[in-house]
């Protein structure tokens, strides 16, 4: 006798058919089947970029970082629209439907996170660090400085000429405390603007900036001369200005595609018309955009999460032992699902956070949290389930664990993303209640 | 367990064992020799250290007696680690010299902990083998691998190094992945079934790994431990001849060392979430946030309460170990609950410590990220969590 589900649903009546589903399809195509057309198409689109230009190359650049040079990845996602779409066409590539159907400005960044992430962490890193890059200037830039910057960066990138831009706030001694209100306050700020004629003077240092030293764009942020973090003000920094190099490249334990990098600044004259937002008014945008790169962050996450399955369904459906497949026994299959619910679970998360029009704090810094925490946790069952293969290069799953580390830190560590939930919905549900 | 002293039991010393002040001694040679001689390869070279230099690092604890190599005259072959004195004085002196010394390097823990189960099997079955040695677990097709222990025409079956029975002795053939090895391994002791007409039975014999029937294939890239090496051995139709191979009456010794060997490979684990505690500590106390140093931080207490409680459970995990050896069969079961259960404690510390430093945890320079890589690398290494589960559960009596 049939026993099986699908068995069981094709005896229903017509009626009843229709009302379960019987579709024999990965979990990818249920949750792609779910979405509005123009995201469904840009979700295949991502996919598909990061299968032609990302997967194939992955483990040989992680292997490889000092022979490798990221301008022909960068210049195949331009030309494939991928670092444009913060305009829409036809200045850029972005998808006006695809924004207003799903019903979230960073839904479109949600999906090209986790599929780009899902190929390559590093090579991810290295395309979608652009979207931080730039989102000072999408979320406080003047009309003028949004088409002219943000015009210009996507004709170049869509045109062969790579123009990825970087974003800099983070210090050798404030890290955490440019992340959170109660440090910032206190934060031991070094990098400083001076007032001269015509703009301003910028000296100081900047560390651990992803993409510091392929960008041709930082988003700098810098405070006035004497004064705090109240006095912060976000600059747009040309690579090729007089007194600004990029320092030591950091040797970084995944993701390594993308460099992390010292930025220094030694005199550097920044004009009036490259501050980005109200001058002064720099912590505020970097809160702002912190709120939305955060469920960037999950969405990366998500993909690297989603690797470390992908890689151990394969080598479970490939592998056998006692004659057996892999996947066919119980313990592998218990992981396995675990690994299968923890993905669905981290997607539910950063989806609902991508999709709400404005995104608020406490949803992104949780999604950020869970979903880097549930991409650290899949790639350990990964290698788990692999046993001795897992810690062997070539079968991924150490770099997607590798990869995943480093999402529990950055964007704020998890620990300073825990205090973000706190501290916004303080004064709501977690407020004194009065009797 | 029982020594009958019958042909085939092994050899067990009666040497006492060490008085509380030669263990003292011993353990802080350990920790010297760490400091001295292991922390300067890290400080050189790429994020593992110069690994041009683990080969005279290893040389110059074989002539300190730490490292065990095999062989009269030998320093380390009776006091070492995992020296034959083991087999009396029991594993706690290893296993603590095994920590210390991960505390600053697992991956040169790991060559000491790999030559030494070589040269405590070799003392135990008194193999006439000399020089750095390392043993070969008998390792099964299978996610159960007592059922094959348990019984040689099973083990036989599925076994991945075997023998048969040739007239003049055995021919032995198959192979054996991830074998942990120190560098410059000179032979191979190896446990394994053998089969004679319709007769099955455990034997024990060496191999030298210069032997033309002997194909190694190293450098695949590992995710750590890299100063040790994990090599893929193969043998092709060695013939060893009768007297050269012991038959074991029973399969207590290969339960004794497997237990051994899953112990030490904990043991290292513990040292390396030590280790990362300790900088940990230190780093938490250095380091401002604004004008409060993180250790101020209950977020940042808590990574650290948290991984040293994780740690001192692993380490009375790992004291217990010794009290188990009245049964081979216990010892076993213990040692592969101590191996997931452990390497996930371990772990977790190393982790929890890595997220004290934040993004420079993250960085090669810090030795942070190098520990998290050898301590997911030893968790997955001989058997991963969902083995030694179903080993834990197959000991246990129904
Ligand atoms: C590979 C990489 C890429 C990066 N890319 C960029 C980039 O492109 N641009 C950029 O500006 N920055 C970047 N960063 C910086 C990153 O955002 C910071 O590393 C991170 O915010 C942590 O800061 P920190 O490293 O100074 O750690 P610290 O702030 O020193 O934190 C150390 C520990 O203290 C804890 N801690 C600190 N303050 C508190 C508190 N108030 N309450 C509780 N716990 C606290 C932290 O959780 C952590 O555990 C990158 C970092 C890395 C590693």
């Amino acid at each position: 006798m049939k026993t099986d589900l699908r068995y069981a649903v094709s005896t229903l009546k017509p009626l009843g058919r229709l009302l379960v589903n019987t579709d024999n399809i990965s979990t990818w195509e249920h949750d792609t089947k779910t979405l509005p057309f123009s995201c469904r198409r840009l979700r295949r689109k991502y996919r598909m970029f990061a299968k032609k230009y990302l997967e194939p190359i992955a483990l040989e650049v992680d292997g490889d970082i000092e022979h490798f040079d990221p301008l022909p990845v960068l210049r195949a996602a331009g030309r494939e629209g991928l670092l444009s779409e913060a305009m829409f066409r036809p200045v850029g590539s972005g998808s006006l439907s695809a924004m207003l159907f799903s019903g979230g400005l960073t839904f479109p960044i949600a999906l090209k996170g986790e599929e780009l992430m899902s190929a390559c962490g590093g090579l991810g890193l290295l395309i979608l660090d652009h979207e931080l890059g730039i989102a000072p200037i999408m979320l406080a830039g003047d009309l003028f400085q949004f088409f002219k910057w943000l015009g210009k960066i996507a004709y170049a990138n869509l045109h062969g000429e790579p123009c990825p831009v970087a974003f800099a706030i983070t210090e050798p001694s404030a890290g955490s405390d440019v992340e959170e209100t109660e440090g910032a306050l206190k934060a031991r700020l070094m990098t400083y603007a001076e007032p001269v004629e015509g703009g301003y003077r910028l000296n100081g240092r900047k560390v651990f900036i992803s993409n510091g030293a392929v960008s041709k764009y930082v988003t700098l942020f810098a405070a006035m001369k004497g004064e705090g973090i109240e006095s912060w003000t976000c600059f747009l920094l040309d690579k090729e200005m007089k007194g600004f190099s990029v320092g030591r490249h950091e040797r970084k334990m995944g993701q390594r595609a993308s460099d992390a990098s010292e930025l220094i600044l030694e005199d550097v004259f920044v004009p009036g018309s490259r501050v980005i937002g109200k001058l002064r008014g720099g912590w505020a945008l970097n809160r702002n955009v912190l709120v939305y790169s955060r469920v960037g962050v999950a969405a990366m996450s998500l993909g690297i999460a989603r690797s470390a399955l992908e890689k151990t369904v394969d080598f479970c459906r490939t592998h056998s032992l006692g004659g057996k497949r892999l996947i066919e026994y119980q313990d592998v299959q218990l992981s396995i699902a675990d690994m299968m619910i923890d993905v669905s679970a981290a997607r539910g998360m950063v989806w609902q956070a991508a999709r709400s029009t404005k995104p608020y704090q406490a949803a992104t810094a949780g999604a950020k949290v869970f979903a880097s925490d549930t991409a650290y946790r899949v790639s350990n069952l990964a290698m788990e389930i692999m046993g001795d293969y897992g810690y062997v290069h070539e079968y991924g799953v150490e770099k997607a664990l590798r990869d995943a580390r480093l999402t529990q830190i950055y964007e704020g560590t998890n620990q300073v993303n825990r205090l973000a939930v706190i501290e916004w919905q303080f004064d709501s549900e977690l407020a004194q209640t009065v009797y | 367990m029982t020594m009958s002293g019958k042909p085939g039991d092994p050899d067990v010393s009666t040497h006492s064992a060490f008085t509380i002040d030669e263990q003292k001694a011993i353990e802080a040679l350990g920790q010297a020799f760490a400091v001295k001689t292991v922390q300067p390869m890290l400080s050189r070279g790429g994020p593992d250290g110069d690994s041009l230099m683990v080969s005279g690092i290893l040389k110059e604890a074989a002539s300190i007696g730490l490292l065990a190599e095999h062989g009269e005259g030998m320093s380390g072959t009776e006091t070492g680690i995992w020296g034959t004195i083991a087999l009396s004085a029991g594993p706690a002196m290893s296993l603590n010299l095994l920590k210390n010394i991960a505390q600053v390097c697992g991956g040169i823990s790991a060559n000491f902990h790999a030559s030494g189960i070589g040269n405590l099997a070799a003392g135990m079955f008194k193999l006439n083998v000399t020089g750095r040695l390392a043993y070969v677990m008998p390792d099964f097709d299978g996610l159960h691998i007592m059922p094959s222990l348990n019984n040689p025409a099973v083990a036989y079956k599925t076994a991945s190094i075997k023998g048969d029975y040739s007239g003049s002795g055995y021919l032995i053939h198959g192979d054996k992945g991830f074998l942990l090895q120190a560098r410059e391994t000179s032979s191979y002791i190896i446990a394994l079934p053998l089969k004679t007409g319709d007769t099955y039975s455990w034997g024990v014999m060496s191999i030298p790994a210069s032997d033309s029937s002997v194909k190694i294939e190293a450098g695949k890239k590992q995710m750590g431990i890299r100063s040790a090496e994990i090599i893929y051995l193969n043998i092709y139709n060695k013939n060893i001849i009768k007297q050269d191979v012991i038959l074991l009456n029973n399969i207590d010794y290969i339960l004794l060392l497997s237990a051994y060997y899953l112990a030490g490979i904990v043991a290292i684990l513990s040292g390396i979430a030590k280790g990362a505690v300790a900088s940990a500590i230190k780093y938490a106390g250095e380091r401002y946030q604004g004008t409060k140093l993180i250790i101020e931080h209950p977020a940042v207490r808590f990574l650290i309460a948290e991984s040293e409680t994780r740690i001192s459970a692993v380490e009375a995990m790992l004291e217990h170990v010794p009290k188990q050896s009245h049964d081979a069969k216990s010892m076993l079961k213990y040692a592969s609950g101590l191996k997931w259960f452990g390497s996930v404690q371990c772990v977790q510390a190393i982790t929890d410590s890595l997220q004290v430093f934040g993004g420079y945890g993250y960085m090669e320079d810090y030795g942070m990220e190098k520990r998290l890589r050898d301590g997911e690398t030893l968790k997955s290494l001989s058997g991963s969590s969902v083995v030694h589960r179903h080993t834990v559960m197959d000991t246990m009596e129904v």
